[in-house]
């Protein structure tokens, strides 16, 4: 089947000067660098560890005033989070559990096809119900941007840090920013230690955007806001969950880190 | 959802879910999901190295604003990096122009919403200009960005991808999840339309200079 020969080289002349206006049409280099920031690759990708979350925490918190960026490359922030609380939930928690159990799984298979619900509950209740009200239909793995954090990475994202605030006001990410903005407030509460505030507000998270694009960041806050709590059976529920349906997820190791819970053993070859 | 019509791909299905019972606790685990990140983050940078710019191109021959056209593009390589261990490899660019086109036709009607409150203009400019000025490239975009308007996305995603992207039918075929037919058949949909909205903006003109 032959093809039409094209406008752009055989049009009339006002077809011909319309498309190859758009001959120009390219991004700046800065704007590729800017994606690559808040996507935690500014620099180099680095592994997981503990040390890269611990050399990046200077970073991290000198992103923590950007806004989208931080929740855009939410390993950055998250995995640090999760890693950086861990300490604080050893220390009033039970022994590690090695198990994922079948009821976490039913657990989360409700969660999972729950459909968003009224006004949420108030926090200082039942820490499960708390946990129940996440209604992601399905927690899917965050950005891939690196575990826990990349120092690097982190470095080049506030480097880029006024350009990724400025995203805010663009319609089509709107949306995004707008539930970023949502989380801010779990983030800095949890930041402060306020775990009560740090659950409201992703309860409210959880009610505006319940298909948001973020969930998967709403749920780590949220085992970090129920560890922080104290309720360590609520927070290993939802992590056990989050890891059945997640488990190549780049907050996983933190999480298990956070909560003492085993890895699992590698597929056999 | 995805629109069939648009030729747009859904999410490829979930990965398998990993529900393996207990494990015993070691290293080993932390080890290979750290090498799992940093492949993953290599990929991704490969994403970004190899159709960032034609992810930007075609965000705004899609009808996304110069000004917003860095910001739909991180939020394409967002989407991309959450779902990342879905894509196929291979299929990487069919996913990436897929969601490049949600997020231009989000960023359409939210326009559209803006124009109804503030304008009333849905169709291209009355008059062409004389090609002399269009020398002045940055009005002949504005206007090309008038005229592809006119299209329906699904037209004007083949419109683009042949005219301006140069990409061969099958190519496009292969982007868009199409038959091949039914991308031939979009494509001279497109290009009558296209011809017919610069004749009647010649027509206006012609009309136009005639009453001077």
């Amino acid at each position: 089947m032959s093809e039409p020969r094209r406008f752009l080289n055989d049009g009339g002349g006002l077809e011909q000067s319309l498309l190859r206006s758009a001959r120009d049409d390219r991004p700046s280099p800065a704007a590729r660098r800017r994606t690559l920031a808040a996507l935690g690759l500014g620099a180099s990708v680095l592994g997981a560890s503990a040390t890269a979350t611990a050399a990046a925490s200077p970073a991290v918190k000198a992103a923590a005033s950007l806004g989208l960026l931080k929740w855009i490359g939410v390993g950055i922030a998250g995995g640090v989070l999760v890693v950086g609380a861990a300490e604080v939930v050893h220390s009033v928690s039970s022994p590690p559990s090695t198990t994922i159990t079948s009821a976490a799984i039913d657990d989360h298979a409700r969660a999972s096809s729950a459909t968003p619900r009224g006004p949420a509950r108030g926090l200082g209740a039942v820490p499960v119900d708390t946990s129940k009200e996440l209604v992601s239909p399905v927690i899917e793995a965050p950005p891939l941007v690196a575990a826990p954090a990349a120092a690097a990475s982190s470095i080049a994202a506030a480097t880029d840090a006024p350009r990724a605030r400025s995203l805010s006001p663009s319609p089509a990410s709107s949306a995004l920013a707008d539930e970023i903005a949502a989380l801010d407030g779990a983030r800095e509460a949890l930041a402060s230690g306020d775990s009560s505030r740090a659950l409201r507000a992703l309860d409210a998270r959880d009610r505006a955007f319940p298909r948001g694009a973020l969930g998967p960041e709403a749920t780590v806050l949220r085992i970090e806001a129920l560890a922080l709590r104290g309720d360590r059976a609520a927070a290993t529920r939802l992590a056990e969950a989050f890891l059945a349906a997640s488990p190549r997820s780049p907050h996983a190791s933190a999480i298990r880190t956070l909560l003492g819970l085993a890895a699992p053993e590698p597929a056999a070859p | 959802m995805g629109d069939p019509g648009l030729g747009l791909i859904d999410a490829a299905p979930s990965r398998a879910r990993d529900l393996a019972g207990p494990a015993s606790a070691g290293s080993i685990p932390i080890v290979r999901g750290a090498a799992d990140a940093r492949a993953e983050g290599a990929r991704l940078r490969g994403l970004v190295d190899d159709q960032y710019d034609f992810i930007w191109r075609s965000l705004r021959r899609l009808g996304v604003p110069e000004g917003d056209a860095d910001d739909c593009a991180q939020q394409v390589f967002l989407v991309a990096s959450r779902k990342l261990g879905d894509i196929v490899v291979g299929c990487e660019r069919p996913f990436l122009f897929s969601t490049a086109l949600r997020v231009a036709s989000d960023a359409r009607r939210s326009r559209s919403r803006r124009r109804e409150v503030f304008e009333d203009v849905d169709e291209p400019r009355d008059s062409a200009p004389d090609p002399e000025q269009l020398a002045d490239q940055k009005r002949a975009r504005a206007l090309l960005d008038e005229v592809l308007d006119s299209l329906p996305m699904e037209l004007r995603a083949v419109f683009v991808l042949y005219e301006l992207e140069e990409l061969p039918s099958a190519e496009i075929a292969e982007v868009l999840a199409l038959p091949i037919g039914t991308v031939a058949s979009r494509l001279r949909r497109a290009r009558e339309e296209f011809q017919r909205i610069i004749a009647r903006m010649k027509a206006r003109d012609a009309f136009d200079g005639g009453r001077r």
